[in-house]
């Protein structure tokens, strides 16, 4: 086989290589799902060392229990909707921002039901938000 | 001035390669990101007042996917794999360890799990030692802003 001369030039085949190219640049394209916007909401977690000091006196606390099916109930009484304990957060959150909020879930209630509320909580700017499993329940 | 017939327009092939090339280095990156870290399995709750993350989560933050359905084992997943609670525990008692108390930890649970699944893994990082929990939620904006 002759050898090649060193004046020869090596091409690179350009076109192929850009059809290569623009069809893996289509591909990426098509594939990439938009960007879900995500909101988190920080809680706060039952302690494992409770405190037993008693010279804190402790802060306003409201107790929320989320039931199955989308129920609420605050203080032992039905709440109809989540538009009434909207207007109960910001009521609370008037007088007091830095009111404590210990929410007690069923261990039925789901995940959705739960952010249903911490979603009431933050648009009163409530943000003291204590979440627990409620017991028994 | 007009070009005369004879004269060749070239288009400029080798910096048009370049910008397709850095676009796809950009595409694969970003696609094996978000891979790692979201399960996009998971259907989140919505929400409409809690305000999205504008800037991104800080670099050691440890994003734990729940994923449920019913009449099925409920997953655990990070970064792509299927831990149990128990492996899980483990590698956040190594986290704290090497990072503090004061990591924090995103929940991303599906919006129909039972609470009792989302306890359960709220105790295994109560366990190790960690307290520093937010839940992740799909952030949908209302048509009036």
């Amino acid at each position: 086989m002759a050898r090649r001369l060193r004046s020869e030039k090596t091409e690179v085949p350009m076109s192929a290589m850009i059809d290569v190219v623009f069809l893996l640049l289509v591909f990426f394209i098509a594939t990439k799902k938009p960007n879900i916007p995500e909101a988190h909401v920080a809680i706060n977690m039952p302690s494992p060392n409770p405190s037993t000091s008693t010279d804190i006196p402790p802060p306003p606390l409201m107790e929320v229990h989320v039931l199955p099916n989308g129920r609420y109930m605050l203080l032992g009484r039905a709440r109809k909707s989540l538009d009434q304990f909207e207007e109960l957060f910001i009521d609370i959150a008037l007088n007091n921002p830095d009111s404590t909020v210990i929410i007690k879930v069923a261990p039925d209630a789901t995940e959705g039901d739960l952010v249903d509320l911490l979603d009431r909580a933050s648009k009163a700017n409530l943000h003291n938000l204590n979440v627990m499993m409620l017991a028994g329940g | 001035m007009r070009l005369s017939r004879d004269e060749d327009i070239e288009v400029p092939l080798a910096s048009l390669i370049d910008i397709v090339f850095l676009l796809i280095i950009f595409f694969v990156v970003t696609t094996n990101l978000q891979k790692d870290v979201i399960d996009r399995q998971i259907n989140l709750a919505k929400s409409y007042f809690i305000p999205p993350l504008e800037e991104g989560l800080p670099m050691n933050t440890v994003t734990i996917n729940l994923g449920y359905k019913p009449g099925q084992q409920t997953r655990y997943v990070i970064g792509g794999a299927n831990y149990s609670l128990r492996q899980i525990e483990q590698m956040l008692s190594v986290v704290r360890e090497k990072n503090g108390n004061d990591v924090p930890i995103v929940i991303r649970a599906d919006r129909i799990t039972p609470y009792r699944e989302v306890q359960k893994l709220n105790d295994a990082i109560g366990r190790a030692g960690l307290y520093k929990v937010s839940h992740s939620s799909e952030y949908i904006q209302r048509k009036s802003e």
